[in-house]
């Protein structure tokens, strides 16, 4: 949300949240997966 | 969700992960080139990036939908908690305890002194009407609010969320469109989230009931989401999602949290009172009662019985209790007793 929509950057998310910009794109690759399946998942039923 | 997810393919997951890293910019001409070829000789691989790429812009026509603005509202509320927490213990030990008390009083200082001379200051407040008074509230960024008799809300408006906390009585909503800040309205324990879009919510005896003139809404069970994934019960549960209800549909919650959607809504019934009329469509009586005690000083006492569910139909002007007495005395079994000046006893006969 803050880096789709508010724009914000992975490092100021990181220091926001206090944890490392790594573990900030590692969510955020887990939320565009997740997004992903659950877009394909009508298709693979 | 996570990478642990069953959903979730691993292929899909290691090109979301790349794909992230080509958006936040930690990317040369060699990774680059990398992708391009493993691309060419992984066409499985080539569809699950494509994917990525296409989830990724298809938030795009979602950003101003009311489920994401709640989203969106929620992160950067959970985000500032996160900061000021960061900064709080960050300089945990190190001022004096007066030094921090005059900070704090400082910062509030400011704060207040910001709040007031911000162009939504004037629009925060309470509001409220008495018996048979209407009122319009013509806001700030354009939204309007009309109150109807015997009604209170409070006004609440930030930088990026405009709050109205409907406490009791009925009111229409004519929201401006403003996709950054979402219009957020609370009856009771449930919370209604619109972009642009207009509707009346009522909330009286614990009862919510929200009617859609135009556009769309999300509610939320706020009572639920308190509860969370793990509440008390014989098995874990997920929390409530999010009921959208879009133009010409009604929702009403009991007072037991039973929500029901009505798609095709009486809306002339809904929102009859905007003309001073009360219009009842087979309604329990003791409702009834309690929406024609709101226009007049003339109160009518139900006495307690089976009575209160008979059900009954018709359209009144707003104010006339005794027009709605003389009514229900011809169409059902009940006496009626004049027992002060403004109040009337109605019993079962």
């Amino acid at each position: 949300m803050l880096i789709r929509f508010e724009h914000m950057k992975a490092a100021t998310v990181a220091e926001m949240l206090g944890i490392s910009v790594s573990a900030v794109n590692k969510h955020l690759a887990s939320a565009v997966a997740a997004l992903t399946a659950d877009r394909d998942g009508g298709d693979r039923q | 969700m996570n990478a642990q997810d069953p959903k979730i393919l691993p292929l899909d997951q290691d090109a979301a992960e790349l794909f992230v890293r080509r958006l936040q910019g930690e990317w040369t001409a060699r990774d680059q080139a990398d992708l391009d070829a493993r691309r060419a000789r992984d066409p499985p691989f080539a569809e699950a990036f494509a994917r990525a790429e296409s989830s990724w812009a298809s938030l795009d026509d979602h950003s101003a939908s009311a489920e994401v603005m709640r989203h969106r509202e929620a992160a950067l509320a959970f985000a500032r908690r996160a900061n000021a927490q960061r900064w709080t213990h960050a300089h945990r030990g190190v001022r004096k305890p007066w030094g921090l008390v005059a900070a704090l009083a400082g910062i509030g200082i400011a704060i207040g002194i910001a709040w007031q001379l911000s162009p939504y200051a004037y629009v925060s407040g309470q509001y409220e009407t008495r018996l048979g008074e209407q009122r319009t509230l013509d806001l700030e960024d354009h939204s309007r609010i009309t109150l109807d008799a015997m009604t209170k809300v409070r006004v609440r408006f930030s930088k990026d969320v405009r709050t109205i906390s409907l406490i009791h009585g009925q009111a229409q909503f004519n929201v401006a469109h403003d996709p950054a800040r979402p219009f957020k309205v609370i009856a009771g324990d449930r919370e209604i989230v619109a972009v642009g879009t207009v509707f009346t919510v009522e909330y009286a005896d614990q009862q919510v009931r929200v009617a859609m003139l135009e556009g769309k809404v999300a509610v939320l069970d706020e009572s639920a989401q308190a509860r969370g994934p793990h509440a008390a019960s014989s098995a874990p549960s997920a929390p409530a999602r999010p009921i959208e209800l879009a133009a010409g549909e009604e929702m009403r919650v009991s007072a037991n949290g039973n929500a029901v959607v009505t798609p095709k809504a009486d809306l002339e019934a809904a929102t009859a009172w905007r003309d001073g009329k009360i219009i009842f469509r087979s309604e329990p009586l003791d409702e009834a009662i309690r929406r024609v005690n709101r226009y007049s000083r003339l109160q009518i006492d139900l006495q307690a019985g089976t009575l209160g569910s008979s059900r009954i139909s018709g359209v009144f002007e707003a104010g006339d209790t005794q027009g709605f007495v003389d009514a229900i005395e011809r169409y059902l079994p009940v006496t009626v007793d004049v027992t002060q000046a403004d109040r009337i006893q109605l019993r079962a006969r």
